[in-house]
């Protein structure tokens, strides 16, 4: 019985007592039919058959005690044994622990983090079966927008596929709480949702209750709020029930507080409420061609979104055919919630970084096996003796198994002590876009990981030298050839293993290199603005106030902003940097053109501005004129655009003095707006994006608010004075996100930094693993040829042939592992072609500098073996024997 | 191995484990209850095992690496588990066969001779 099933055996107890059951039973029934045979009654054949076999309970529970304690007891054997062999060379079992522990306890951390946020469930009732539901524009290839009322009311009621579908709307505003004096006000998210919001989710609240049917219908202003605000703001009292706050001009009153870690839809919204308490709500409610908000629904019990779907999309085609005015060109986009909270890039971005520090454990247990390997070769006298005195080769391949296991899972201890620091630097140096990245912790999926990987890595580095050990086991010590044959396989099994090293960690070097090279080739990208110590904040006054009152306290803030001492210039924008959901969008006409059709039409922003925005970011006017006080709502209607914009509409042409009209083909702005000037381009998407068509309105014509001030100073004290100001200015405005415009554009490429830093860590792991590796082959290399080298230099040989030698060898393998390397990592690069900016995959550059690189590091780790071959003494040498 | 160092003291187990590994060395794979049988028939029926107590014997030689044992069919076709001797057995045989020899021959000198 192979240990594996005796390991079985024991977990299932069940199936050994039932093996042991029928074995039993076999003996008794044949010995009944024999005495029967031979002319006994049957009843008297049965009781002499159990009288023959004694207690048969007793031999049962004998039977088994021998089975299972057989088992533990040479289990404790083998561990006793492999941990008196592991004391004998402490520095051996040094190594080997070490450098599996750093292999592990990066994984470990790399684990808890994709644990956290991929494979944990979302904190909602089976929340794989929740999916949010967008309107898609056909139009313009804009896949998330809002929903309307109507519309989402038609989806629920022909799909099949979705049990349930409910709709929030996400809305912002300064919460206040008037009981309480000091009590700053803070700007929170919150969500006006309908009635079944709750009930989809699946989540009941830990204090109070959550909202109910009767709360929409009744129309009482009740909300539900989230753990951390209740802990945050009402100190987590239990008197915070019933209590009434402010928020956006309504009063309300918190009926419950959900548990701590639910949230939704994103971590940042705090606060619920009934949709029937939001003015869009009601004036929405039946209106088709507004779009209340985002929609999500609960999948049918064992249904694939893709028959979802495949459903909603015909329901959209009967809505578009049915109501052609408010539904053309409308369909339906179906996102995983999981997705939705991903998104894209960052489960992409975990599984390439997890991918690449599992490549690091291999490469660290090729070294460790090496290392065993070379250790063998002195063991395989105790082996061979072991052999001779009848261990068979099954039980000394375990014993040898039984080590490599015991040193991975020490390893595995050690890693995991230190995952706790390793998982802290992971998380500081994160960007703030891995949505669940502050879940990570080590739980018991983690500890699983752990335990597993250890096991796993003790095999797996563990079965190689066993296999070869306990083959030589069997073989006759005296004989010299065999034991000559035997040291070429150990010495060509090491050679593969520095071979795949090399390979690998040339795959993960270059994968770090095109990184590396892409981060700088981003950094050095010009920003298109002229100032970066530019601060800049979100300022925002309370909207409950109506919009002109709002927009002239925004100006005289701004007035009073600019007096503050070495400010220099003052401006807002409505939105300056666009994430972007690819939607692509036309004019409505452009005079002395035809119209654009539809498959050229490209990303193109409206934004509004005030202010001397584009003077405070040193924005240069490349032609034309800026806005002027004299641009108001009584005078003609005028714009700026950049210069993509202007190439895109005008080429080679002064587009000052054209007119546009409109945004898409059904916008509702039916006037001509005239060319004023042409600002140059700035990257409003991100520096590893080409410049988005920008066209901008001045915010005294425009319907549109600028809440993203821009403040050019000569002082570097502005950000206190700027908030004390505001303070002073008006206590109810809220000012956040105050920072410089630099710290903004780095804080934009956080995550290609953390996933260059990371990879080209792991990189530099893989590679100095592999150094170590190859060090120690031809220290090994040299030690076993000793002999030969000395026979060499007795008759003649200079020691510079000797060092030669060990060169060649050396560059043989390397080589070797750079050009398997290189296949591997033609093929691998090409998966990370999204993350790489202004080179290809395949840049022959980066893959000239690893593979030298790498080549190089090859043979400076073994200078000192070669070193050591050129010390070898002739005649010590022939002594040896 | 170990276990079977340790058993080795015992004289009755020691005795129930020679019969065992010379009944299958001599005659190849049997089930257990064969054996029972063949050990009753050639000691002309004295030595009568407690047979259940044969069954521990087996499992610990099959762990101890003397025998090995698969499943199979019987002369009836009934499924039933079948032992057979390994050459670590054969070798724990030899020595058994001898010390049993050693201790017998001395009993036998001491009844001569006292």
């Amino acid at each position: 019985m192979a240990w594996t099933e005796r390991l079985i055996n024991v977990l299932r107890r069940s199936s050994l007592d039932a093996e042991i059951d029928a074995e039993l039973q076999f003996h008794i029934e044949q010995r009944t039919r024999d005495n029967i045979e031979a002319g006994m009654p049957t009843d008297e054949a049965r009781h002499d058959a159990d009288l023959r076999f004694g207690g048969r309970l007793r031999a049962h529970e004998q039977t088994r005690d021998a089975d299972v304690l057989v088992w533990l007891e040479t289990i404790g054997q083998d561990v006793r044994y492999a941990v008196r062999n592991l004391r004998h060379s402490p520095a051996v079992t040094g190594v080997i622990v070490a450098s599996l522990a750093l292999a592990i306890g990066a994984s470990t951390a790399m684990f808890s983090v994709v644990n956290a946020a991929l494979l944990r469930a979302l904190p909602y009732a089976d929340s794989d079966r929740i999916v949010m539901l967008w309107t898609a524009n056909l139009l313009n290839g804009s896949m998330e927008q809002n929903t309307s009322v109507p519309n989402m009311e038609d989806w629920k009621a022909r799909a099949r596929t979705f049990e349930d579908m409910a709709a929030y709307r996400v809305s912002q505003g300064p919460l206040i709480d008037r009981m309480q004096s000091g009590f700053d006000t803070e700007w929170i998210r919150y969500v006006t949702v309908t009635d079944n919001f709750f009930s989809l989710l699946g989540r009941s609240s830990a204090a109070g209750r959550v909202l109910t049917r009767e709360d929409f219908s009744s129309g009482e202003r009740v909300a539900v709020v989230t753990h951390s605000l209740w802990q945050r703001r009402f100190g987590g009292s239990a008197d915070v029930i019933g209590k009434r706050v402010g928020l956006g001009g309504l009063d309300v009153e918190i009926v419950g507080v959900m548990p701590d870690g639910f949230w939704f839809p994103t971590k940042d919204v705090q606060l619920w409420m009934p949709a029937t308490l939001d003015p869009a709500w009601q004036r929405n409610r039946d209106n088709r061609g507004t779009r209340f908000g985002i929609v999500f629904g609960r999948l049918v019990r064992d249904l694939t979104i893709e028959h979802a779907r495949a459903e909603l999309r015909g329901v959209a085609a009967q809505l578009r055919r049915q109501y052609p005015t408010e539904n053309a060109d409308l369909d339906v986009n179906l996102v995983p919630l999981h997705v939705q909270v991903l998104g894209r890039r960052v489960p992409f971005m975990l599984e390439m970084l997890f991918g690449a520090v599992l490549c690091v454990l291999l490469i660290a247990c090729a070294n460790v096996a090496n290392l065993l390997l070379g250790r063998g070769v002195a063991r395989r006298r105790e082996i061979a003796v072991r052999a001779a005195l009848g261990a068979g080769r099954r039980r000394i391949a375990r014993q040898l198994l039984t080590e490599s296991v015991l040193l991975s899972c020490a390893a595995g201890c050690l890693g995991l002590i230190a995952a706790p620091w390793s998982m802290g630097a992971l998380i500081a140096l994160a960007p703030p876009n891995i949505p669940r990245l502050d879940e990570a912790r080590i739980d018991i999926p983690v500890l699983l990981f752990t335990l597993g990987l250890s096991v796993v890595t003790g095999v797996l580095f563990g079965l190689a030298p066993a296999v070869w050990m306990s083959r030589g086991g069997s073989e006759d010590l005296t004989r010299q050839t065999t034991r000559n044959s035997a040291l070429g396989t150990s010495a060509r099994m090491r050679g593969a293993f520095v071979v795949c090293q090399f390979a690998v960690a040339l795959v993960l070097l270059a994968g770090a290199g095109l990184l590396i090279r892409s981060l700088l080739a981003v950094q050095s990208v010009d920003s298109g603005f002229g100032d970066l110590r530019v601060v800049m904040a979100h300022l925002r006054f309370n909207n409950a106030l109506p919009r002109e009152r709002r927009t002239g306290l925004y100006q005289g803030a701004m007035d009073r902003i600019r007096q503050l001492p070495g400010v220099r210039t003052v401006g807002a924008i409505g939105t300056m940097f666009w994430d972007g959901d690819g939607g692509k969008f036309g004019l409505r006409a452009v005079d002395g053109h035809a119209d654009t059709p539809r498959d050229q039409w490209e990303s193109l922003t409206w934004t509004t501005v005030s202010g001397d925005y584009f003077q405070a970011l040193g924005v240069p006017l490349l032609r034309g004129r800026f806005f002027r006080d004299t641009d108001t709502r009584n005078a003609p209607p005028v714009v700026l655009i950049n210069e993509t914009m202007a190439r895109r509409y005008w080429p080679g042409e002064d587009p000052i003095g054209h007119r546009i009209k409109g945004f898409d083909a059904r916008g509702t702005n039916d006037e001509w707006v005239t060319v004023i000037g042409v600002v140059k381009d700035v990257h409003s998407r991100g520096l590893d994006r080409a410049p988005a068509a920008q066209i901008f309105e001045a915010q005294s014509q425009s319907l549109d608010e600028t809440e993203n001030l821009v403040v050019s100073a000569a002082t570097s004290g502005l950000p206190e004075t700027l908030r004390r100001a505001i303070r002073e200015f008006d206590p109810t405005a809220v000012l956040s996100d105050v920072s410089t415009l630099d710290d903004r554009l780095v804080e934009q490429s956080a995550q290609r930094r953390f996933q260059t830093y990371l990879l080209t860590a792991f990189a530099v792991l893989a590679l100095l693993l592999a150094a170590a590796g190859i060090f120690a082959t031809m220290h090994y290399w040299v030690a076993q040829r000793t002999q030969e080298i000395g026979i060499r230099m007795a008759l003649g040989a200079e020691r510079r042939t000797v060092v030669a030698m060990v060169f060649r060898e050396t560059l043989v393998l390397a080589v070797a592992g750079v050009g398997v390397g290189v296949v591997g990592a033609l093929a691998a690069t090409r998966t990370i072609a999204s993350l790489l900016f202004g080179l290809t995959p395949h840049d022959p550059a980066t893959f000239a500098a690893v593979s030298l690189g790498l080549t190089a590091i090859a043979i400076i780790a073994c200078c000192i073996p070669a070193a050591r071959a050129a010390r070898v003494d002739p005649m010590l040498a022939l002594k040896i024997e | 191995m170990g276990v079977a160092r340790k058993h080795s003291n015992d004289r009755l187990q020691g005795t129930l484990d020679l019969l065992v590994l010379k009944t299958l060395a001599s005659r190849g794979p049997m089930h257990g209850y064969g054996i029972t049988q063949h050990i009753e028939r050639l000691s002309n029926e004295t030595l009568r095992l407690e047979e259940g107590s044969l069954y521990p014997a087996l499992h610990r030689l099959t762990h101890a690496g003397s025998l090995q044992s698969e499943w199979g069919a019987s002369e009836n076709n009934r499924r039933a588990r079948y032992y057979s001797i390994t050459a670590a057995g054969r070798k724990q045989l030899a020595q058994e066969e001898a010390s049993w020899g050693q201790l017998t021959e001395a009993v036998a000198r001491v009844l001569r001779h006292a």
